[in-house]
């Protein structure tokens, strides 16, 4: 899996990268960006499986870069790391799109639990598009 | 809806143990004015751009919070605290810390609010919400460092 992970933080950024580590997922790449506008450049560069983004950025926020990319029909697997933790936030996440939002501050289990259900529906995912090869 | 509230302080030491992976301690004190020293501030503001909640910590807590979450060697904490300034990296791993805190001033039933800004020194808004809500003033141990803790919230 190739995580890509959005966070004006620096320290917030090495706490996920150090804390994916611990989760157990295999993880076989991680590439950190402060803003949205990154995470846009890296969508053709590094082409991520999963993006860890916070909500509260500098210039477009999570939400809306999460919109733009449904928008534009891009269906990668977009997950928040962030503090916002009302249920109308979360709601609009949700129907956005999002796989899940996970607050801040969090541990390597709850991560890794989170990160290891999108892990599970790529494996399903691949599964089926093997299935339809072989037909 | 349910008005605002302070943090707990086992909510508060628990935030601070899973964030900074430090052992830590949050003790409530009798409020009482703040001695002088140097603070640094961190504003929250609501959906309407209105200042709502704010967390004064001094120095010594503020450099111990931003060295633990950057993983900051002693040197600049040292030197953050003989200039009697944070900033640079530390100023905006301490920034982080406060926006993590903003999580527990938020909940499920609460008006919604955000870290606007962090400041050196307190502002008259925010001693301004001393008089129009409430106050509760914490003593922080964050590994071999401690540091005095003041949260604001309006009513």
């Amino acid at each position: 899996m190739r995580v890509l992970i959005a966070d004006d933080s620096l320290a917030m950024r090495m706490i996920v990268r150090r804390t994916l580590r611990q989760t157990g997922v295999v993880i076989d790449d991680v590439l950190e960006v402060a803003d949205a506008a990154g995470v846009l450049t890296e969508m053709i560069d590094f082409r991520p499986d999963l993006i860890l983004s916070d909500w509260n950025m500098p210039g477009m926020s999570g939400i809306e870069l999460l919109e733009l990319l449904r928008q534009n029909g891009d269906t990668t697997h977009f997950g928040f790391v962030t503090v916002e933790s009302s249920p109308a936030m979360r709601e609009r996440a949700i129907d956005a799109g999002a796989a899940f939002v996970l607050v801040k501050p969090f541990d390597a289990e709850r991560l890794g639990e989170v990160v290891g259900d999108v892990a599970a529906d790529m494996a399903a995912d691949i599964a089926v598009l093997r299935g339809g090869a072989r037909r | 809806m349910t008005s605002r509230q302070l943090p707990d302080p086992e909510d508060l030491r628990t935030m601070f143990r899973v964030l900074l992976e430090l052992p830590s301690s949050v003790r409530k004190r009798a409020v009482a004015p703040l001695p002088t020293g140097v603070f640094v501030t961190a504003r929250y503001i609501d959906d309407g751009d209105v200042l709502v909640a704010a967390c004064v910590a001094d120095l010594e807590l503020a450099v111990a919070a931003g060295s633990a979450l950057g993983m900051v060697g002693t040197p600049m904490a040292a030197d953050a605290l003989r200039r009697g300034e944070i900033r640079g990296a530390l100023f905006d791993h301490y920034r982080e810390v406060v926006n993590v805190v903003s999580s527990l001033l938020n909940g499920p039933k609460r008006p919604h609010l955000r870290l606007a800004d962090v400041v050196h020194g307190v502002p008259d808004d925010v001693a301004g919400l001393a008089h129009r809500g409430s106050q509760r003033q914490y003593t922080v141990g964050l590994g071999p460092s401690a540091g005095r803790l003041l949260a604001l919230i309006a009513a």
